[in-house]
């Protein structure tokens, strides 16, 4: 006998069973987790708030289209009422355009990773909803519709949250250019 | 996509690798939602006492069972075994218990009941996925190392291995409706198991004893980092049942002066007697860990001079 949410004993319908679901989509869901949260224990916690919440839902969220929305979505207010609760109170981080390459590597390289932590380090000024926008987008490659449902919005505010996002993060890039 | 977007995309990638791992996400949440079923169920009757379990001084009397709801005594022939977060039926007569990765540490020509422990690391020098088919034997095996599914051998061998409650519970047997009966039985520990343990170590006050009259069963839980390890019970007449638990974990401990890097082990012992019940608890921090370790002959049986070692658990 499989574990199963309380629900799942409705044996006319094919749902995924929770245990088996989590066990598939779990290691997703953290790495979504950490991306929006930007820290190891937020994510854990957000992402087991997520599935806790989900637990005792299970029967209609698992016969439902989609069970990754529902916790996704969960998992990103889970991250916007604890900014909330903190006050924006992020984790330490470097500069957005500190150059945080590895002596050891080459100049390329170097610089790549530089630019890339530049960018995560710029991610975390974003709003948590704009950075989830961003993270559905270019790290799950997601449709617009898809991230409108995992952030309970519209498909036009998707599109205005991440337009806003790319501003943001050009003008401070630009801006951190010209200090230099 | 620009170059803007390109550059948040790759750094979105790289660093998506350092998100924390989902060993442990589902035992977690699972661990999370008992929390929240049980609350503080255990509390003021479990004891923790010292390090070394040799001294024993002091009691404490409880009148009732702690768990009454523990409830559905195994089908004749049947006993319960547990480990962390859930709880199986085997048979009565598999009576050899290993602590390890499968297939390697199992005795050839007995059923083996197998945990693979936190302790151990691992699978070692153990690479098959199944002995030869002159070594060969049956077995149940807890959180074993394979992932869920159903495995195939010669001989008419198969191997089930389900998920339950964070656990993989495996079967080994040749015997289709023996493997679907025993995973059957498999569930999550809902507040206690069988033997009255809960999945995490319970927390509490303390108390000793030095001795205690007309013992009629010990029910056994121990404990490793926190987790349960093994629910068992032991039912000799009168005070041969306690001194055989306190026994067994006399033979556990093997202790030295100083600190020790291993995760203590704890064990809490339900004393049942004609009128009360007690309950007494154990911190044992081995140094290293005895070669006869209590887990190969049983849980917490005594390997001498139990003639049918697990015949006891299963009678309750």
């Amino acid at each position: 006998v499989q574990h199963s949410g309380p629900g799942q004993r409705d044996e006319d319908v094919e749902a995924p069973d929770f245990d088996e679901w989590v066990t598939q989509r779990g290691a997703a869901l953290l790495r979504f987790a950490y991306l929006v949260t930007r820290d190891h224990h937020r994510a854990e916690e957000a992402v087991q708030d997520a599935l806790i919440s989900a637990y005792s839902r299970w029967a209609r969220i698992s016969r439902g289209d989609d069970p990754e929305a529902y916790v996704r979505r969960s998992i990103v207010n889970a991250d916007i009422s604890r900014w909330r609760r903190f006050f924006r109170r992020e984790t330490p981080r470097a500069r957005p355009t500190e150059d945080t390459g590895r002596a050891d590597e080459s100049p390329d390289h170097a610089v790549g990773h530089a630019e890339h932590d530049a960018v995560w380090a710029l991610c975390a000024t974003l709003p948590a909803k704009q950075r989830a926008a961003v993270v559905l987008r270019y790290y799950e490659d997601l449709p617009d519709a898809d991230i409108a449902r995992i952030l309970d919005c519209s498909p036009a505010t998707v599109r205005s949250q991440i337009h806003r996002a790319l501003a943001t993060l050009r003008t401070t890039v630009e801006t951190e250019e010209v200090k230099c | 996509m620009d170059s803007s977007e390109q550059l948040i995309a790759d750094s979105l990638s790289r660093h998506a690798s350092d998100a924390p791992p989902d060993d442990r996400l589902l035992a977690g949440v699972h661990a999370r939602l008992r929390r929240r079923r049980t609350g503080r169920s255990i509390g003021a009757a479990v004891v923790a006492a010292a390090a070394v379990a040799t001294a024993i001084t002091a009691s404490q009397s409880l009148t009732a069972r702690p768990h009454p709801e523990v409830a559905q005594a195994p089908v004749a022939g049947w006993r319960w075994e547990s480990f962390k977060t859930v709880e199986v039926q085997v048979p009565a007569s598999w009576t050899q218990y290993v602590s390890g990765a499968a297939p390697c540490p199992a005795v050839p020509g007995q059923p083996v009941v197998g945990r693979l422990n936190d302790w151990v690391g691992g699978r070692g020098q153990c690479t098959a996925s199944v002995l030869e088919l002159d070594e060969r034997q049956e077995y149940v095996w807890f959180n074993d190392l394979r992932a869920p599914g159903i495995e195939q051998y010669d001989g008419g061998w198969t191997e089930e291995t389900r998920l339950v409650a964070g656990v993989k519970v495996s079967v080994l047997t040749r015997d289709d409706a023996l493997r679907e009966r025993i995973l059957n039985t498999a569930r999550a520990i809902e507040g206690t198991d069988h033997y009255g343990c809960t999945p995490r170590q319970p927390r509490g006050h303390h108390s000793m004893i030095d001795s205690i009259d007309d013992v009629t069963a010990v029910d056994i839980c121990e404990y490793y980092n926190g987790s349960l390890v093994a629910g068992s019970a032991l039912t000799s007449p009168q005070t041969t049942a306690f001194d055989q638990a306190l026994s067994v974990v006399r033979n556990f401990v093997v202790s030295r002066a100083g600190s020790c890097p291993q995760a203590p082990h704890f064990f809490v012992m339900t004393v049942h007697t004609h009128s009360t019940t007690r309950l007494v608890s154990f911190g044992v921090s081995p140094c290293r860990r005895p070669t006869n370790n209590v887990i190969f002959w049983g849980p917490h049986q005594q390997p001498q001079p139990l003639s049918h070692p697990a015949a006891s658990p299963s009678t309750r």
